[in-house]
């Protein structure tokens, strides 16, 4: 008898929690409302577990719907735009090839370099001018498109990865919008209100070698 | 704000083509609960925050990985599980535990579990989960805060319906001796 009614009690403990969050059977339902009828310390038992449901749904912390959303739209974001590899510069080039002739006679050598530093300073001043130019030329395209205090020109390290660089770029809120140029600077929008914090950021960042605010374009006449 | 497995299939389909505005959707329906269910694990709000984009994350690059074989609830909630086992093995998290008590109390008496029906509070459950076992607190939660079935349970919890069982057993013994020791100090206290 004794363990009868033991067996009773561990059958109705089993399906106590499942009553009580409403995912028990129509059959094991019926089952417990017929023993509560009969077992006082079951049916107190069944009111706890229901004040324990409650107390916990009650405790849960309070926290926005929407919380999070923007982290979860950057990274997704972050992750379609493409981004350019910066190409070898002429000056990269030119070095690489002195490197490579390390191995030649002497002589042959030493014609070589005074060839090639010739070449490698007129083309820094090409260069230059074409950097210089071609920004020029980028920042005036979009003279109407951005306000003109939110650019900066950024250099990033030569090892830095398009993931490490597109996570930088959400981060200070900003999109390449040109570039890169032969010397591998790139134009980085950042939105006006985020400016001050965005440089500071980006000249903090152990990624970023220069970055430069774009000085306003004069006004057309 | 619930929504049925055709919807969320739908939304799902629409998530698959770079849509936005439906992760959007299904993130404002879903987040408060992959929060929570973080957060009673870590019990740190950046730590559940960070979950919770992590799962989303996940959900926005393979929506096509949910068949409608569970609730959509159940499967996200497994993936949520498995982002803060990973951010538990880094912290290498280490929670104080109940110790076991004998069953040597007349704890099945009507009396007593009306009083304490009656008398615990807010801060006191929430006291007596953060002292349970990581597994065993889980299980509670899933239980009684998700609402979710034995075979729910043991599908985010990854294990057997008896584990479950034996966790649910062990938990809810845990929580109730936990909250009649504090109401027994509340009285000594006055």
């Amino acid at each position: 008898m004794a363990e009868k009614a033991v067996n009773l009690w561990r059958r109705f403990e089993e399906l106590a929690p499942w009553y009580v969050n409403g995912t028990i059977s129509h059959e094991e339902r019926r089952w417990v409302d017929e023993f509560i009828l009969t077992d006082r310390a079951a049916a107190a038992r069944l009111k706890w577990e229901s004040s324990l449901q409650t107390r916990l749904r009650d405790a849960a912390p309070p926290i926005a719907a929407e919380a999070g959303f923007e982290r979860l739209l950057g990274r997704i974001r972050a992750e379609r735009a493409p981004v350019a590899t910066p190409r070898v510069s002429l000056i990269q080039r030119l070095r690489d090839t002195v490197l490579s002739l390390s191995q030649r006679p002497a002589f042959a050598l030493a014609a070589m370099a005074v060839v090639i530093l010739q070449t490698g300073v007129i083309g820094a001043l090409v260069n230059q001018s074409n950097e210089q130019s071609s920004e020029y030329a980028m920042t005036r395209s979009l003279s109407t498109a951005a306000p003109m205090d939110s650019l900066l020109r950024v250099s990033f390290r030569s090892d830095t990865t398009e993931a490490s660089l597109r996570l930088l770029l959400v981060e200070v809120g900003g999109t390449i919008v040109g570039g890169p140029g032969q010397l591998g600077v790139y134009l980085v929008q950042v939105p006006a209100a985020r400016f001050e914090l965005a440089t500071a950021k980006l000249k903090a960042s152990p990624l970023v070698t220069a970055a430069d605010v774009v000085p306003p374009m004069p006004a057309q006449p | 704000m619930d929504l049925d497995n055709e919807q969320v299939s739908a939304l799902l389909s629409e998530i698959g083509k770079g849509n936005e505005s439906a992760m959007k959707t299904l993130y404002t329906a879903y987040s408060r609960r992959v929060y929570v269910f973080a957060h009673n694990r870590l019990r740190d709000h950046g730590a559940a925050e960070e979950v919770v984009v992590d799962t989303m994350h996940a959900v926005w690059r393979h929506p096509d990985r949910f068949r409608g074989e569970s609730k959509f609830s159940t499967w996200l909630l497994g993936i949520a599980r498995y982002k803060l086992l990973t951010i538990m093995r880094q912290r290498k998290q280490d929670p104080e535990q109940i110790e076991d008590y004998e069953d040597d109390l007349p704890s099945e008496d009507a009396g007593a579990f009306e009083n304490l029906a009656q008398q615990q509070r807010h801060e006191g459950v929430r006291l007596c989960m953060d002292k349970l076992p990581d597994e065993q607190r889980e299980c509670l939660h899933l239980v009684f805060y998700e609402g979710c079935s034995l075979a729910e349970v043991a599908t985010v919890q990854a294990c057997p319906e008896n584990t479950v069982k034996t966790r649910l057993f062990h938990a809810r013994q845990k929580i109730k001796r936990c909250l009649q020791r504090l109401l027994e100090q509340e009285m000594a206290h006055g």
